[in-house]
């Protein structure tokens, strides 16, 4: 019968060379659904402790989500997860694109890679058949020229991902690409593939995703479509043109005369589906969401919105030669563009997205779009994550500006503010592991290490991973969301910093207390919730940009896949449950949180004196405290409580995570609570 | 009342950017008022000019940044706070995506 999960995973040992399918108990998706939480799942019961994240035991897995390749809208996200080697605890990316849903039809809800080997290696899998080939003559190319040639020698309709140099040379920034350019970028993931010696894994599916409810199903597809109906583009161009040019002018006589005239102004969808996520740029300096300057800067006084729209807006749409939507998206929020000038050439590519303009723009003090898009162009190229190489390329000029980096380290290039050349030099020398990128590639939390004088107050990492462009003093949550997660620096994990945004879509109908931006205390239940809905959002596969199309039928979905019902305390429960199981992850690893921080400058401290977040501190350790109250883990060990573990049947980690004394008082005091 | 119509003319910048409701403002341009307008007038006024109610979005809870000439304005304090010839206001709807 059609249950909408083919029901089992492959283990491939790269060191024997040995494949085995392993089919799973129903109860596992039912409990993890799929994405990442089938991954937690795994990697916990089967990976030891104290693994070494580059060495051959650890697990690097592919995961598609629960309704990846089952054609619901905004559902071609998959997971790569394993250890992270940058963070040393638990690790995880998220990536769109084409290659989940493919690997989801080539009959499995995951791809579990352990071993390395010998040799550099690349697997291709149909028809449930697994092959190990030679990557020799594939090593050291970048990851557009893999993916065309390994499409080249097995067909254009074979769905790859590979890693580029950054991966090879184990650059802990570096992660895995498909759909030439789009990146499983974060946690080092790139670097267990490069550890393995596995170039890149292609493959082409040979079965659809049989639901379970098609009626059901196709009403939870409606049911969205409907949804995005009256925000759809209808009028593109002519909106656009309205939208950039008329209101600037018309606005005098309007003002003028006191009218109040309706003008067309386009919604978040319109927005995203347009000019993508650069879009929000000019906004995000203004505001103060994007940081200036290695996060010293203020938007309004050393990148003004003029210089901020030259690399934003509109202006972010002018190399676009067509659209880009992953499988199954109603958004298309990418685009493909194509750069003629010869120092900045781009034949095919994509278009940067916010974390480029704000990373490799605002953040350097650069507004050379083109210079901004090549060098976005070069990290899909060479496997590295943009965020992280933005922020060890802030940390890099900060640096040579206090005379901790010299040019001889640098090649001769001086690392000046604003020098789009010393940006794009940087990304080759991290790619190739040269001169000063050596330290670099390793990123900014060891570079802080290695070069020391002081330099760490320069490092903007939490955990060990770069932050995103993302200010956690307009936006406070993102502290506690960026200190707290399982993978930290992470702005697309959940918390509390969507109840703090313009938009306050749930991804499904939950009840959730008000927060308000700057009140610190009592923000915990919240946070709670919004990372359990998140997990939930990542382990279906639903890219988290269908937010923006409003609070989603999740559960007629996946209901229409599975056949199940679920209610929403249901999904919350499972979302409680995956969330859990990441921070047992890295409880048993030995991470403590208390021995986390934020950076200074991240939370205020000093504050800012001038610009919308002047003045501001954000007392980030309240609202840590609180949400790990809510999450019942302890702020100091990272333990969930062992109460907490049994209830949502995660047995075998409170038997990792607690002796077994504190766990038979620990059961005897669930068993009276229940009874109670 | 009389000075809101025959006052001495103010002109004020206003940029408007961010969502307000469910609708994406880009909004730059400015509008000229008579008297001596407070921040809830130019708020209203501005609104009226970009197309959307600004102070509907305050009272549905909306917490924006609100600028006036570079320096954030504290709410509701500062709603009565007057607003002189040349001064910019700024709405700032904060927002992250990508």
């Amino acid at each position: 019968m059609p249950k909408g999960y083919m029901g089992k995973v492959l283990w491939v040992d790269l060191t024997a060379r040995e494949v085995v399918e392993e089919t799973l108990p129903d109860a596992v998706y039912r409990d993890f659904l799929g994405g990442y939480g089938l991954g937690a799942k795994l990697l916990f019961d089967r990976m030891a402790p104290g693994t070494d994240a580059l060495g051959p035991a650890n697990i690097l897995g592919f995961f598609p989500g629960l309704l990846t390749g089952t054609g619901t809208p905004f559902s071609g996200r998959f997971s790569v997860v394993c250890k992270s080697p940058l963070t040393g605890g638990w690790g995880d990316a998220n990536c769109g694109g084409f290659f989940g849903p493919e690997l989801r039809r080539c009959g499995y809800d995951g791809l579990l890679i352990t071993g390395a080997a010998e040799e550099p290696t690349y697997l291709t899998l149909h028809k449930g058949k697994l092959e190990f080939h030679s990557a020799a003559d594939l090593w050291g190319k970048n990851a557009p020229e893999t993916e065309e040639e390994l499409k080249h020698r097995h067909g254009a309709n074979w769905q790859v991902a590979t890693i580029g140099p950054a991966g090879e040379n184990l650059s802990l920034i570096s992660g895995i690409v498909n759909d030439r350019g789009r990146l499983a970028a974060r946690s080092g993931v790139g670097a267990v593939m490069g550890s393995k010696k596995l170039k890149a894994i292609i493959c082409k599916g040979h079965m659809p995703v049989a639901k379970a409810e098609v009626e059901a199903f196709k009403a939870g597809t409606q049911a969205v479509m409907e949804q995005m109906r009256p925000m759809e583009p209808e009028v593109k161009g002519l909106l656009d043109k309205i939208l950039v040019h008329v209101p600037p002018m018309a606005s005098k006589w309007i003002g003028r005369l006191g009218l109040h005239i309706k003008i067309p102004h386009p919604t978040v969808v319109w927005s995203m589906a347009n000019q993508g996520t650069p879009s929000l740029l000019s906004l995000s300096t203004e505001s103060g969401d994007a940081p200036i300057k290695n996060w010293r800067g203020v938007g309004m006084r050393d990148f003004p919105f003029e210089q901020a729209k030259q690399i934003s807006d509109v202006n972010v749409t002018q190399f676009n030669t067509g659209f880009y939507a992953c499988s199954a998206c109603p958004l298309h929020c990418g685009a493909e563009v194509r750069v003629d000038d010869p120092e900045f050439l781009i034949r095919d590519g994509h278009r940067v997205e916010y974390e480029s303009v704000a990373g490799l723009g605002a953040n350097l003090l650069i507004d050379n779009l083109k210079a901004i898009q090549y060098g976005h162009h070069l990290c899909n190229e060479y496997g590295l994550d943009v965020i992280s190489t933005a922020v060890v390329i802030a940390f890099a000029f900060e640096c040579y500006e206090h005379g901790l980096i010299t040019q001889e380290q640098t090649g001769g290039i001086p690392l000046v503010w604003g020098d789009y050349r010393a940006m794009l030099a940087l990304i080759e020398m991290i790619a190739h592991r040269r001169l000063i990128g050596a330290a670099l590639a390793d990123g900014v939390k060891r570079a802080a290490d290695a070069i020391g004088q002081g330099s760490e107050a320069f490092a903007m990492h939490a955990g060990g991973q770069e932050l995103p462009f993302h200010d956690p003093r307009l936006t406070p949550s993102f502290a506690t969301t960026y200190l707290t997660d399982p993978t930290p620096g992470r702005h697309t994990a959940g918390g509390a910093h969507a109840l703090e945004l313009a938009y306050v879509n749930h991804p499904f109908p939950v009840d959730v207390p008000k927060v308000s931006r700057h009140n610190y205390a009592g923000k915990g239940p919240a946070h709670a919730v919004m990372t359990q809905t998140k997990q939930v959002q990542m382990a279906v596969g639903l890219c988290e940009f269908s937010d923006h199309v409003g609070t989603l039928p999740y559960q007629v979905m996946i209901k229409g896949a599975c056949g199940w019902d679920l209610t929403t305390d249901d999904l919350l429960t499972i979302g409680d449950r995956i969330q859990t199981l990441r921070h047992a992850f890295n409880a048993r690893e030995g991470i403590r949180p208390a021995d986390w921080r934020m950076p200074d400058r991240a939370v205020g401290r000093p504050p800012l004196e001038a610009g919308p977040t002047r003045g501001i501190t954000v007392d980030v350790e309240t609202m840590a405290r609180g949400y790990f109250a809510a999450m019942s883990i302890d702020p100091d060990t990272g333990r969930p409580s062992e109460a907490k573990l049994r209830a949502l049947g995660l047995d075998t980690a409170a038997d990792a995570l607690y002796p077994r004394g504190e766990a038979i008082q620990a059961k005897q005091q669930l068993a009276a609570s229940q009874d109670a | 009342m009389l000075k809101a119509l025959f006052g001495p003319k103010v002109t004020v910048k206003v940029r408007i950017l961010g969502l307000v409701g469910d609708r994406m403002v880009h909004f730059d341009g400015q509008i000229c008022l008579r008297g001596t307008p407070d921040v809830h007038q130019v708020l209203r006024a501005a609104g009226r000019a970009a197309g959307v109610d600004l102070l509907a979005a305050l009272d549905a809870g909306a917490e924006p940044s609100i600028m006036l000439s570079g320096e954030r304005l504290d709410l509701p304090a500062d709603l009565t706070r007057p607003v002189p010839d040349g001064a910019q206001i700024a709405w700032l709807m904060p927002m992250a995506g990508g």
